[in-house]
């Protein structure tokens, strides 16, 4: 919370706080998250990614992971929703 | 890219603890590509090669099985290669081969030589070495384009010039002899045939005959020897002497003529060409035929080759009856068609004339046609 604070006073971006994880969307059928905490679920219609504020979840139909690395998720594919179970 | 430079294996998980194994693999860092589900609990991916052993450890514990499916990139590439040392070899002496044979000249181009003969250069040349497949560096280059300069007689300048594997021999002419040096022999200008003189043109010496004189073959029209008052002396007769010269044919009338026709008889002729260059023909059908045009081209979608095929009608010949006018027409068409052949080609023909003669009983196409030509020839006079 601390660091928010720096990075907003000194107008520096949002990405550097780890702690929270980013979304950027490409067009309507790509997506990228950054700063996840791991795949929880993939089944081609559902990526449930956990984050430090709870779990992203990506519905949607033939979806690809077209990348995948400890903090990095590229999602493809027809995506319908994002949904995010925050934690209690 | 990165991919196809490092290598990759492309995986097949079947489990249905999937994502717990993709979880793993992110954790420990390996970068996975191109997930996707295949079929139900079936995940295809795609890893780097190099971190594939690292997979048996963790998958441990996990009820899966792993496949690989496919590989790639340039290793898996590279080390196919490796198993056909003959390629790499051969390969490689191909362009040891190329570096080498750069290094010399394969071909020699002469261009601007009209009068002087290019297979004196190219003989000038292998004297000095300066043949297809020597290694020749510049300065041997100037020498021998010095050398040939002065040693090729109507050449002016020769320079050589070399692009890569090309040698260029760039010649310029000198002036034509005659009109450049005056010989010191006393000559005379004679004819070397009958006519009757249309124009004279004396550039040294003095005319022995004027414009309309009739002359024969061998006499003097331009002489070395100068008259002047008194007193003569002699030089070398230049000048251009024109005449009007008959040359006249003769043809015997024929009563029958051979003349060609087109029988029913057709056949298609198929001709590959690659470019405009015809390679194949298929066999000829008839022993004299003709094409008919335009024939249908097939055009490869690929390669610039393309089947033309066409239809050949058949060529025959009979013989004919003449009528008496047809047969003066053809004979007087002979005659003036072998009078045609035998007149210089930078001469003008000013008249034609034909007729029909009878000799001997024997009927004769008569044609004489009359051409203004150059009929002086430079004789010199004997020591």
């Amino acid at each position: 919370m601390v660091l928010r604070h720096i990075l907003k006073a000194a107008d520096l971006p949002q990405e550097l706080d780890a702690g929270r994880f980013y979304l950027q969307w490409y067009g309507i059928d790509e997506c990228s998250v950054a700063q996840h905490r791991g795949i929880l679920c993939f089944d081609g219609k559902t990526v449930r990614l956990a984050t430090d504020q709870g779990v992203l979840c990506v519905l949607g139909d033939s979806l690809e992971l077209e990348a995948l690395t400890d903090s990095r998720a590229l999602i493809k594919g027809q995506i319908e929703s994002v949904r995010i179970e925050a934690k209690s | 890219m990165w991919q196809f430079w490092n290598g990759y294996v492309i995986i097949q998980i079947e489990g249905l603890c999937a994502a717990r194994f993709l979880k793993r693999l992110a954790d420990v860092g390996i970068r996975v590509f191109h997930v996707r589900k295949t079929d139900e609990a079936v995940l295809r991916l795609t890893i780097p090669a190099r971190r594939f052993f690292d997979l048996r450890k963790l998958r441990r514990g996990l009820p899966l099985r792993i496949r690989i499916v496919g590989r790639g990139g340039l290793p898996f590439a590279l080390r196919k290669l490796g198993r056909r040392p003959v390629l790499w070899i051969g390969t490689c002496l191909l362009f040891l081969g190329m570096l080498l044979l750069s290094t010399r000249i394969w071909v020699i181009r002469i261009g601007g030589t009209n009068r002087v003969d290019p297979e004196e250069i190219r003989s000038l040349l292998s004297e000095r070495g300066i043949v297809p497949g020597a290694r020749i560096e510049g300065p041997i280059l100037i020498t021998a384009a010095n050398d040939l300069s002065a040693q090729i007689h109507d050449a002016a300048w020769i320079g050589l010039d070399r692009e890569g594997i090309l040698l260029t021999v760039n010649v310029v002419e000198a002036l034509p002899e005659s009109t450049k040096r005056i010989s010191t022999v006393p000559s005379d200008i004679k004819a070397d045939k009958d006519g009757v003189v249309t124009s004279i043109r004396v550039m040294r010496g003095q005319a022995r005959v004027k414009v309309g004189d009739r002359v024969k073959k061998g006499d003097v029209l331009i002489s070395g020897t100068v008259i002047y008052k008194d007193s003569s002396y002699e030089t070398s007769a230049d000048g251009t002497v024109c005449a009007a010269v008959e040359y006249r044919e003769e043809t015997a009338l024929s009563d029958r003529i051979t003349e060609s026709y087109e029988t029913e008889a057709e056949a298609a002729v198929r001709i590959l060409r690659i470019w405009d260059l015809e390679l194949l023909r298929t066999k000829q059908p008839f022993e004299h035929y003709r094409l008919t045009d335009p024939g249908t081209v097939t055009m490869s979608s690929l390669l610039p080759v393309a089947i033309e095929t066409r239809t050949a009608r058949e060529i025959g010949f009979r013989e004919r009856a003449l009528t008496e006018e047809e047969a003066e027409q053809y004979a007087l068409q002979e005659a003036r068609e072998r009078a045609y052949q035998a007149i210089p080609r930078d001469a003008a023909i000013i008249n034609t004339y034909g007729t029909i003669r009878t000799k001997n009983g024997a009927r004769y196409a008569v044609v004489i046609v009359t051409a203004e030509e150059i009929i002086g020839k430079t004789e010199e006079r004997p020591a």
